[in-house]
Protein backbone atom coordinates (compact mmCIF):
# COMPACT_ATOMS: atom_id res chain seq x y z
CA UNK A 1 0.00 0.00 0.00
CA UNK A 2 2.70 2.48 0.99
CA UNK A 3 4.82 1.43 -1.90
CA UNK A 4 1.91 2.07 -4.23
CA UNK A 5 1.29 5.46 -2.64
CA UNK A 6 4.86 6.53 -3.09
CA UNK A 7 4.99 5.38 -6.67
CA UNK A 8 1.83 7.33 -7.38
CA UNK A 9 3.39 10.38 -5.81
CA UNK A 10 6.52 10.15 -7.89
CA UNK A 11 6.57 12.96 -10.47
CA UNK A 12 8.24 10.75 -13.03
CA UNK A 13 5.64 8.03 -12.69
CA UNK A 14 2.83 10.58 -12.90
CA UNK A 15 4.34 12.12 -16.00
CA UNK A 16 4.54 8.80 -17.81
CA UNK A 17 1.10 7.55 -16.73
CA UNK A 18 -0.68 10.83 -17.47
CA UNK A 19 0.82 10.93 -20.97
CA UNK A 20 -1.13 7.78 -21.71
CA UNK A 21 -4.56 8.87 -20.52
CA UNK A 22 -4.45 12.56 -21.44
CA UNK A 23 -5.42 11.99 -25.11
CA UNK A 24 -8.42 9.92 -23.98
CA UNK A 25 -9.82 12.44 -21.53
CA UNK A 26 -9.19 15.15 -24.13
CA UNK A 27 -11.37 13.33 -26.64
CA UNK A 28 -14.09 12.69 -24.07
CA UNK A 29 -13.97 16.34 -22.99
CA UNK A 30 -14.28 17.54 -26.57
CA UNK A 31 -17.22 15.23 -27.11
CA UNK A 32 -19.17 16.34 -24.04
CA UNK A 33 -18.46 20.05 -24.52
CA UNK A 34 -19.51 20.00 -28.20
CA UNK A 35 -22.63 18.02 -27.43
CA UNK A 36 -23.52 20.32 -24.54
CA UNK A 37 -22.90 23.50 -26.56
CA UNK A 38 -25.08 22.44 -29.48
CA UNK A 39 -27.79 21.09 -27.19
CA UNK A 40 -27.80 24.04 -24.81
CA UNK A 41 -27.59 26.78 -27.43
CA UNK A 42 -29.89 25.36 -30.08
CA UNK A 43 -32.08 22.59 -28.81
CA UNK A 44 -32.98 23.23 -25.17
CA UNK A 45 -36.32 25.06 -24.91
CA UNK A 46 -36.19 28.72 -23.94
CA UNK A 47 -37.17 29.79 -20.45
CA UNK A 48 -40.74 31.04 -20.01
CA UNK A 49 -39.64 34.12 -18.05
CA UNK A 50 -36.06 34.79 -19.12
CA UNK A 51 -36.28 33.85 -22.79
CA UNK A 52 -33.01 32.90 -24.41
CA UNK A 53 -30.70 34.69 -21.98
CA UNK A 54 -31.23 31.66 -19.73
CA UNK A 55 -28.90 29.69 -22.06
CA UNK A 56 -26.00 31.30 -20.23
CA UNK A 57 -26.75 28.81 -17.45
CA UNK A 58 -24.96 26.11 -19.48
CA UNK A 59 -21.66 27.86 -18.86
CA UNK A 60 -22.40 29.69 -15.63
CA UNK A 61 -23.40 26.71 -13.46
CA UNK A 62 -20.69 24.27 -14.66
CA UNK A 63 -17.91 26.84 -14.26
CA UNK A 64 -19.17 27.78 -10.77
CA UNK A 65 -19.16 24.09 -9.86
CA UNK A 66 -15.59 23.64 -10.94
CA UNK A 67 -14.53 26.89 -9.28
CA UNK A 68 -15.59 25.37 -5.93
CA UNK A 69 -14.42 21.82 -6.60
CA UNK A 70 -11.11 23.20 -7.86
CA UNK A 71 -10.63 25.08 -4.62
CA UNK A 72 -11.03 21.90 -2.59
CA UNK A 73 -8.57 20.12 -4.87
CA UNK A 74 -6.06 22.94 -4.47
CA UNK A 75 -6.45 23.10 -0.68
CA UNK A 76 -6.28 19.32 -0.28
CA UNK A 77 -3.11 19.21 -2.37
CA UNK A 78 -1.68 22.01 -0.22
CA UNK A 79 -2.48 20.08 2.97
CA UNK A 80 -0.85 16.92 1.62
CA UNK A 81 2.19 18.92 0.57
CA UNK A 82 2.56 20.41 4.06
CA UNK A 83 1.86 17.29 6.10
CA UNK A 84 3.61 14.58 4.10
CA UNK A 85 6.03 16.79 2.16
CA UNK A 86 5.09 15.19 -1.12
CA UNK A 87 6.55 17.07 -4.05
CA UNK A 88 3.84 16.09 -6.47
CA UNK A 89 1.13 17.52 -4.19
CA UNK A 90 2.90 20.86 -4.20
CA UNK A 91 2.94 20.79 -8.00
CA UNK A 92 -0.78 19.98 -8.05
CA UNK A 93 -1.48 22.98 -5.84
CA UNK A 94 0.65 25.22 -8.03
CA UNK A 95 -1.12 24.03 -11.18
CA UNK A 96 -4.62 24.17 -9.67
CA UNK A 97 -4.52 27.81 -8.55
CA UNK A 98 -4.59 29.62 -11.92
CA UNK A 99 -7.04 27.09 -13.36
CA UNK A 100 -9.44 27.59 -10.46
CA UNK A 101 -9.05 31.35 -10.79
CA UNK A 102 -9.96 31.12 -14.48
CA UNK A 103 -13.09 29.08 -13.76
CA UNK A 104 -14.11 31.53 -11.02
CA UNK A 105 -13.55 34.39 -13.43
CA UNK A 106 -15.77 32.72 -16.02
CA UNK A 107 -18.47 32.16 -13.39
CA UNK A 108 -18.37 35.82 -12.34
CA UNK A 109 -18.24 37.10 -15.92
CA UNK A 110 -21.13 35.00 -17.21
CA UNK A 111 -23.08 35.84 -14.07
CA UNK A 112 -22.57 39.56 -14.69
CA UNK A 113 -23.59 39.29 -18.35
CA UNK A 114 -26.62 37.21 -17.41
CA UNK A 115 -27.54 39.71 -14.70
CA UNK A 116 -28.03 42.55 -17.13
CA UNK A 117 -31.08 41.25 -19.04
CA UNK A 118 -32.44 39.37 -16.00
CA UNK A 119 -31.95 41.71 -13.04
CA UNK A 120 -31.21 44.91 -14.94
CA UNK A 121 -27.66 45.24 -13.60
CA UNK A 122 -24.26 43.75 -14.28
CA UNK A 123 -23.19 43.81 -10.67
CA UNK A 124 -24.77 43.87 -7.22
CA UNK A 125 -23.31 43.09 -3.80
CA UNK A 126 -25.47 40.05 -3.30
CA UNK A 127 -24.23 37.41 -0.83
CA UNK A 128 -23.55 34.74 -3.43
CA UNK A 129 -21.80 37.11 -5.82
CA UNK A 130 -19.70 38.73 -3.12
CA UNK A 131 -18.57 35.39 -1.70
CA UNK A 132 -17.63 34.25 -5.22
CA UNK A 133 -15.58 37.42 -5.64
CA UNK A 134 -13.79 36.57 -2.37
CA UNK A 135 -13.08 33.11 -3.80
CA UNK A 136 -11.49 34.77 -6.83
CA UNK A 137 -9.28 36.90 -4.56
CA UNK A 138 -8.32 33.82 -2.53
CA UNK A 139 -7.15 32.13 -5.72
CA UNK A 140 -5.17 35.24 -6.67
CA UNK A 141 -3.68 35.34 -3.17
CA UNK A 142 -2.49 31.75 -3.47
CA UNK A 143 -0.96 32.48 -6.90
CA UNK A 144 0.86 35.54 -5.58
CA UNK A 145 2.09 33.82 -2.41
CA UNK A 146 3.54 30.95 -4.44
CA UNK A 147 6.08 33.28 -5.98
CA UNK A 148 6.53 35.68 -3.08
CA UNK A 149 9.51 34.31 -1.14
CA UNK A 150 12.98 33.62 -2.43
CA UNK A 151 12.89 30.32 -0.60
CA UNK A 152 10.66 27.99 -2.64
CA UNK A 153 9.52 25.80 0.24
CA UNK A 154 8.46 28.82 2.27
CA UNK A 155 6.26 30.30 -0.43
CA UNK A 156 4.56 26.95 -1.07
CA UNK A 157 3.88 26.58 2.63
CA UNK A 158 2.42 30.07 2.90
CA UNK A 159 0.26 29.51 -0.19
CA UNK A 160 -0.98 26.16 1.15
CA UNK A 161 -1.89 27.76 4.48
CA UNK A 162 -3.88 30.51 2.79
CA UNK A 163 -5.61 27.90 0.62
CA UNK A 164 -6.55 25.89 3.73
CA UNK A 165 -7.86 28.87 5.67
CA UNK A 166 -9.83 29.95 2.61
CA UNK A 167 -11.82 26.70 2.50
CA UNK A 168 -14.07 28.32 5.12
CA UNK A 169 -15.45 30.36 2.25
CA UNK A 170 -16.69 27.37 0.24
CA UNK A 171 -19.63 26.32 2.45
CA UNK A 172 -20.46 30.01 2.81
CA UNK A 173 -20.74 30.31 -0.98
CA UNK A 174 -22.76 27.16 -1.15
CA UNK A 175 -25.19 28.19 1.59
CA UNK A 176 -25.27 31.93 0.82
CA UNK A 177 -28.42 31.69 -1.28
CA UNK A 178 -30.28 30.13 1.64
CA UNK A 179 -28.82 32.16 4.52
CA UNK A 180 -29.19 35.56 2.90
CA UNK A 181 -32.09 35.55 0.55
CA UNK A 182 -31.05 38.55 -1.51
CA UNK A 183 -31.06 38.42 -5.29
CA UNK A 184 -29.30 35.32 -6.55
CA UNK A 185 -31.72 32.46 -7.02
CA UNK A 186 -31.37 29.30 -4.90
CA UNK A 187 -29.44 26.36 -6.25
CA UNK A 188 -30.83 24.71 -9.35
CA UNK A 189 -29.30 21.37 -8.51
CA UNK A 190 -29.23 19.85 -5.05
CA UNK A 191 -27.88 16.53 -4.02
CA UNK A 192 -30.86 15.81 -1.82
CA UNK A 193 -33.76 16.79 -4.08
CA UNK A 194 -34.90 16.48 -7.65
CA UNK A 195 -33.70 19.38 -9.84
CA UNK A 196 -36.03 22.37 -10.07
CA UNK A 197 -35.70 22.36 -13.84
CA UNK A 198 -37.55 20.71 -16.67
CA UNK A 199 -35.65 17.60 -17.91
CA UNK A 200 -35.34 19.11 -21.41
CA UNK A 201 -33.35 21.97 -19.90
CA UNK A 202 -31.62 19.89 -17.25
CA UNK A 203 -30.14 17.15 -19.45
CA UNK A 204 -27.91 19.50 -21.49
CA UNK A 205 -26.81 21.10 -18.22
CA UNK A 206 -25.70 17.72 -16.91
CA UNK A 207 -23.79 17.10 -20.14
CA UNK A 208 -22.06 20.47 -19.79
CA UNK A 209 -21.14 19.79 -16.15
CA UNK A 210 -19.54 16.49 -17.15
CA UNK A 211 -17.77 18.27 -20.01
CA UNK A 212 -16.45 20.95 -17.65
CA UNK A 213 -15.13 18.29 -15.27
CA UNK A 214 -13.16 16.87 -18.18
CA UNK A 215 -12.00 20.34 -19.22
CA UNK A 216 -10.76 20.95 -15.70
CA UNK A 217 -9.01 17.59 -15.58
CA UNK A 218 -7.31 18.16 -18.93
CA UNK A 219 -6.09 21.63 -17.94
CA UNK A 220 -4.92 20.40 -14.52
CA UNK A 221 -3.06 17.34 -15.78
CA UNK A 222 -1.43 19.29 -18.62
CA UNK A 223 -0.23 22.00 -16.20
CA UNK A 224 1.06 19.46 -13.69
CA UNK A 225 3.05 17.80 -16.47
CA UNK A 226 4.64 21.10 -17.42
CA UNK A 227 5.40 21.86 -13.78
CA UNK A 228 7.06 18.43 -13.41
CA UNK A 229 9.24 19.02 -16.47
CA UNK A 230 10.26 22.38 -15.12
CA UNK A 231 11.13 21.27 -11.60
CA UNK A 232 12.82 18.03 -12.65
CA UNK A 233 14.66 19.59 -15.58
CA UNK A 234 18.05 18.65 -14.15
CA UNK A 235 17.21 15.00 -13.51
CA UNK A 236 18.41 12.27 -15.79
CA UNK A 237 14.99 11.08 -16.88
CA UNK A 238 13.92 14.53 -18.11
CA UNK A 239 17.23 14.99 -19.88
CA UNK A 240 16.82 11.60 -21.52
CA UNK A 241 13.29 12.47 -22.50
CA UNK A 242 14.34 15.72 -24.15
CA UNK A 243 17.44 14.45 -25.91
CA UNK A 244 16.39 11.02 -27.12
CA UNK A 245 12.99 12.00 -28.44
CA UNK A 246 13.28 13.09 -32.05
CA UNK A 247 10.07 15.04 -32.39
CA UNK A 248 10.72 17.02 -29.21
CA UNK A 249 7.50 15.86 -27.68
CA UNK A 250 8.10 14.16 -24.35
CA UNK B 1 -35.92 19.85 -31.96
CA UNK B 2 -34.08 22.97 -33.08
CA UNK B 3 -35.65 25.95 -31.33
CA UNK B 4 -35.06 28.58 -34.00
CA UNK B 5 -36.62 29.28 -37.40
CA UNK B 6 -33.37 30.10 -39.19
CA UNK B 7 -29.77 31.09 -38.56
CA UNK B 8 -30.51 34.81 -38.09
CA UNK B 9 -33.12 33.91 -35.54
CA UNK B 10 -30.52 31.76 -33.79
CA UNK B 11 -28.05 34.66 -33.67
CA UNK B 12 -30.71 37.09 -32.51
CA UNK B 13 -31.90 34.82 -29.65
CA UNK B 14 -35.15 36.74 -29.26
CA UNK B 15 -33.28 39.96 -28.40
CA UNK B 16 -30.79 38.32 -26.00
CA UNK B 17 -28.26 37.38 -28.66
CA UNK B 18 -25.74 39.97 -27.53
CA UNK B 19 -25.63 38.69 -23.94
CA UNK B 20 -25.65 35.01 -24.85
CA UNK B 21 -22.92 35.25 -27.47
CA UNK B 22 -20.64 37.54 -25.49
CA UNK B 23 -20.95 35.19 -22.49
CA UNK B 24 -20.24 32.09 -24.57
CA UNK B 25 -17.37 33.42 -26.63
CA UNK B 26 -15.54 35.14 -23.79
CA UNK B 27 -15.86 32.02 -21.61
CA UNK B 28 -14.69 29.71 -24.35
CA UNK B 29 -11.78 32.07 -24.99
CA UNK B 30 -10.65 31.86 -21.35
CA UNK B 31 -11.03 28.09 -21.27
CA UNK B 32 -9.25 27.63 -24.61
CA UNK B 33 -6.36 29.66 -23.22
CA UNK B 34 -6.18 27.27 -20.23
CA UNK B 35 -5.81 24.36 -22.62
CA UNK B 36 -3.20 25.81 -24.98
CA UNK B 37 -1.05 27.59 -22.37
CA UNK B 38 0.65 24.35 -21.16
CA UNK B 39 1.74 23.54 -24.74
CA UNK B 40 3.64 26.79 -25.07
CA UNK B 41 5.15 26.53 -21.61
CA UNK B 42 6.31 23.02 -22.38
CA UNK B 43 7.97 24.18 -25.60
CA UNK B 44 9.79 26.92 -23.69
CA UNK B 45 11.00 24.55 -20.99
CA UNK B 46 12.38 22.12 -23.56
CA UNK B 47 14.15 24.99 -25.30
CA UNK B 48 15.65 26.04 -21.97
CA UNK B 49 16.86 22.52 -21.23
CA UNK B 50 18.54 22.31 -24.64
CA UNK B 51 20.16 25.71 -24.19
CA UNK B 52 21.50 24.66 -20.81
CA UNK B 53 22.96 21.45 -22.23
CA UNK B 54 24.55 23.42 -25.06
CA UNK B 55 26.02 25.85 -22.55
CA UNK B 56 27.28 23.06 -20.29
CA UNK B 57 29.07 21.31 -23.14
CA UNK B 58 30.52 24.28 -25.01
CA UNK B 59 30.72 27.06 -22.47
CA UNK B 60 28.93 29.37 -24.91
CA UNK B 61 25.31 30.29 -24.60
Amino acid sequence: MWQWFHRLASPRWFYQASGKFLPWISMLGLFFISLGLVWGLGFAPQDAKQGNSFRIIYIHVPSSFLALVGYYIMAAAGAIAIIWKIKLADMVMKAAAPIGAAFTFVALLTGAIWGKPTWGTYWIWDARITSMLILFFLYLGVIILQSSYEHKGLSSKAAALLALVGTVNIPIIYKSVDWWYTLHQPATIRFTEAPSMHPDMFQPLLVMIVGFYFLYAIALVASIRVEILHRERRTKWVQDLVFTNKNNDP
Amino acid sequence: MFQFENFNDFLYMGGHGYYVWVAYFSSLGVLAFLLVAPFFRKKNIIKEIKKQRHYDSTGYS
